[in-house]
């Protein structure tokens, strides 16, 4: 195997917070496994994790109420100077809007931050101890203090949003000069602080690859603020640079912004990238240049310049996933639920919505792989729960799947994606079962009949339900993912889709939803006219994987985003205080049914003084 | 005292926002270095803490303070000059 060619050469790969802080992330564990297996150092720094530790604290509360009072004195005195000044800024607006959302907290909530202070460690310790987590009284206040306490905690950066499971900054657009001011606002920026304290500690690490993973929209952000800093104090002959899926998406606006390479990073790392790194590794410890690695954009003479793209490297020739250096004991979390992937991309891969596996190369991971992973985090770092991340796994493979678990004697615990297709028969969910599978997401999408045909699912409707019923006989949770605001969708559709959720209850028992967006990759925006769009907007949002549009019939977006809220009350009424609620994310769902049976939690309730909260995560899933 | 005009009064008020801006700025500095402080960097903290209670110091003697006795001044001569007004 490559290695080192004699001289040392070590990587650091970051997370930066947004994500959901419950699990390791996956491409961090695997890139580590595969470059360390070809005999590289690697470093890990998990920095979501960590500032969900930092910050659900009560000297961080503290802090967080220190500010706000420093907020709610200044902002005052400043905004009667600056109206008699005739300031109409946006800035101004902004922080007016948000000394009247700190002066509603100190007069509605005057008591919440000292009473977060009291709660907040137990309530962490709650999500990591098995003991109080399976306890519903103990565990869903836990949730509650936590949901409070990062509500809070955004509350100096109003209008920013932080939660669980979402960051967002509705002022700063996905455009790279917003991105770069941004980056350099410190009173706009929760992350700022943070991350100059991390930076010395970063490049203590003396390592000659830093890399930076952003993989959705909530961590472009905190990731570029992050890159800024790192990119400007890193010593010389240090590359930094940014991975993740969310930038391969955004690649052709990229080439256009050198000054995204100015100001953030020496490289960008599109498409898969185990093997990809390790070419760079390679090419970088032998002091080659970036053109014979694939899949890069960097500036070179002013100009943005890209590598060629290559095949993807067979998931059997991967190294295995390595979780060590991450702080294991950190998340939020009582039992590890690790991520897996027995293939990548869509097997289907023609619902017209879709273009998550965009930039994927099809592949299958051979059984024996499969097996040699799960045994491996089992037996190194004690896991019993998984998560295949695949889009959707063929029932045929799961059926080979199941037999081989069986076989091995695994006894794990796992959940995974599904299209509801014919061959999930009943006796194959039983063995489904039987092989430790507790929860599927199902791809319900609507109620609707021609909702259904245009987004071409591929599947026959009228069948759907029956396969549910099979699963649920079987013990298997079945979670629906369904959406709002397909193009021409009208409040009629979406009203089926509701009600196709709580009248059945007893094989749906939970589901997911979101508002439609319609992806720059996508067969719909391909073909848009076909689908009733009209007027795309190209905004200015460049580094956006999504578009603005109009449809020439149905909702728009505000009444989709009020279906969506209407779907939370009319079936949190009608769920009638469903424990599930409260639970509130899949990981928990699947801990809890793989504790206590499919019909403990179907049937269990719990009531809650914080309907409110429940309501408002569930808009995040 | 020199009579401001509304775009001198203007600038002045700028001025004065301008320093509540920094000053507001040192003062969140100061709650981040509880924070992030670094127990191994504590003397480059208190050093740090020092200077910023040094600027907070300076903004307001010598930024802030002039443009109040100024403003304040502008506004004695206005009233005396208005009340002389009133007396013809």
């Amino acid at each position: 195997m490559s290695g080192n060619k004699g001289k040392s050469f070590k990587a650091l790969f970051v997370f930066p917070p947004q994500w959901n802080p419950q699990n390791p992330f996956y491409a961090m564990a695997s890139l580590a496994g595969h470059l360390r297996s070809h005999g590289y150092e690697v470093a890990l720094r998990d920095l979501n994790v960590e500032y969900y530790d930092l910050v659900l604290t009560p000297q961080y509360l503290q802090s967080v109420e220190d500010r706000l009072k420093l907020d709610y004195e200044y902002l005052y005195g400043q905004g009667m100077l600056r109206n008699m000044m005739g300031d109409t800024s946006l800035t101004f607006q902004i922080e007016g809007k948000r000394y009247i959302e700190i002066k509603k907290f100190f007069q509605e909530q005057p008591g919440l931050i000292q009473q977060l202070k009291g709660e907040i460690l137990a309530a962490k310790e709650t999500l990591r101890d098995p003991r109080r987590f399976y306890n519903p009284d103990m565990l869903m206040p836990a949730l509650d203090t936590i949901d409070s306490a990062l509500e809070v905690i955004a509350l100096p950066y109003f209008p920013a949003q932080f939660s669980y499971n979402f960051f967002h900054q509705p002022t700063t657009i996905m455009a790279t000069r917003s991105l770069i001011e941004y980056a350099g606002n410190r009173s706009n920026n929760m992350f700022y602080d943070y991350f100059q304290s991390k930076v010395a500690e970063l490049l203590a690490e003396k390592a000659n690859y830093i890399g930076i993973s952003i993989n959705s929209f909530s961590q472009v952000l905190p990731g570029v603020t992050l890159a800024s800093m790192l990119h400007k104090a890193a010593p010389e002959g240090t590359t930094v640079a940014i991975g993740g899926n969310f930038f391969s998406r955004v690649k052709e606006a990229l080439k256009k912004r050198p000054e995204f390479f100015e100001n953030f990073c020496d490289v960008v790392a599109c498409g898969e990238g185990e093997e990809q790194m390790r070419l760079l590794m390679e090419a970088l410890s032998e002091g080659k240049g970036y053109e014979g690695v694939p899949n890069l954009l960097y500036l070179d003479g002013g100009e943005v310049k890209e590598t060629a793209a290559h095949t993807a490297t067979p998931m059997d020739q991967i190294g295995l996933q390595d979780f060590a250096g991450l702080p294991l004991d950190k998340y939020f979390t009582p039992e590890l639920v690790a991520s897996v992937q027995a293939s990548k991309g869509c097997y289907w891969g023609k619902c017209t919505f879709c273009d998550t596996d965009f930039g994927i190369t099809h592949d299958v991971k051979s059984l024996d792989r499969l097996v040699e992973e799960i045994n491996h985090l089992k037996n190194d770092y004690g896991v019993k729960h998984f998560q295949f991340i695949d889009e959707a796994i063929p029932p045929e493979t799961m059926r080979e799947m199941a037999n081989r678990f069986i076989e091995e004697k695994l006894d794990v615990q796992w959940f995974t994606n599904g299209r509801l297709e014919k061959g999930f028969t009943p006796e194959l969910m039983q063995l489904l079962h039987q092989a430790g599978l507790r929860l599927i997401l199902w791809g319900y999408e609507s109620g609707s009949t021609r909702i259904m045909r245009m987004i071409n699912k591929g599947i026959d409707i009228r069948q759907r339900h029956n396969i549910l019923r099979g699963s649920a006989k079987a013990g298997i949770w079945n979670f629906a993912y369904i959406f709002f605001g397909f193009p021409t969708e009208t409040g009629e559709e979406a009203m089926s889709t509701i009600d196709a959720m709580w009248k059945h209850q007893d094989f749906i028992h939970s589901y997911g939803r979101s508002v439609f967006s319609l992806g720059k990759h996508s067969t719909l925006f391909l073909k848009a006219k076909k689908f009733g769009i009209i007027d795309v907007i190209h905004d200015p949002e460049e580094l956006s994987s999504n578009l603005h549009y109009k449809t020439t019939i149905g909702m728009d977006a505000q009444e989709a985003d009020e279906m969506m809220r209407k779907c939370s009350e009319i079936c949190y009424e009608k769920f009638d205080s469903s424990l599930w609620f409260f639970l509130r994310y899949r990981e928990n769902i699947h801990l809890y049914v793989s504790k206590f049976g499919l019909d403990y939690v179907r049937k269990a309730k719990y009531k809650s003084a914080w309907t409110n909260s429940v309501l408002s995560n569930l808009e995040a899933w | 005292m020199k009579m401001l005009t509304s775009a001198e009064v203007m600038e002045k008020m700028k001025a004065y926002n301008d320093l509540l801006t920094r000053e507001k700025s040192l003062k969140e500095e100061l709650l981040s270095l509880k924070i992030y402080g670094n127990r191994d960097a504590a003397a480059l903290a208190e050093q740090r803490h020092d200077e910023i209670m040094g600027e907070i110091q300076e903004i307001r003697t010598k930024g802030m303070l002039p443009l109040i006795r100024e403003c304040c001044e502008f506004i004695a001569a206005c009233e005396a000059r208005d009340a002389k007004k009133v007396k013809k």
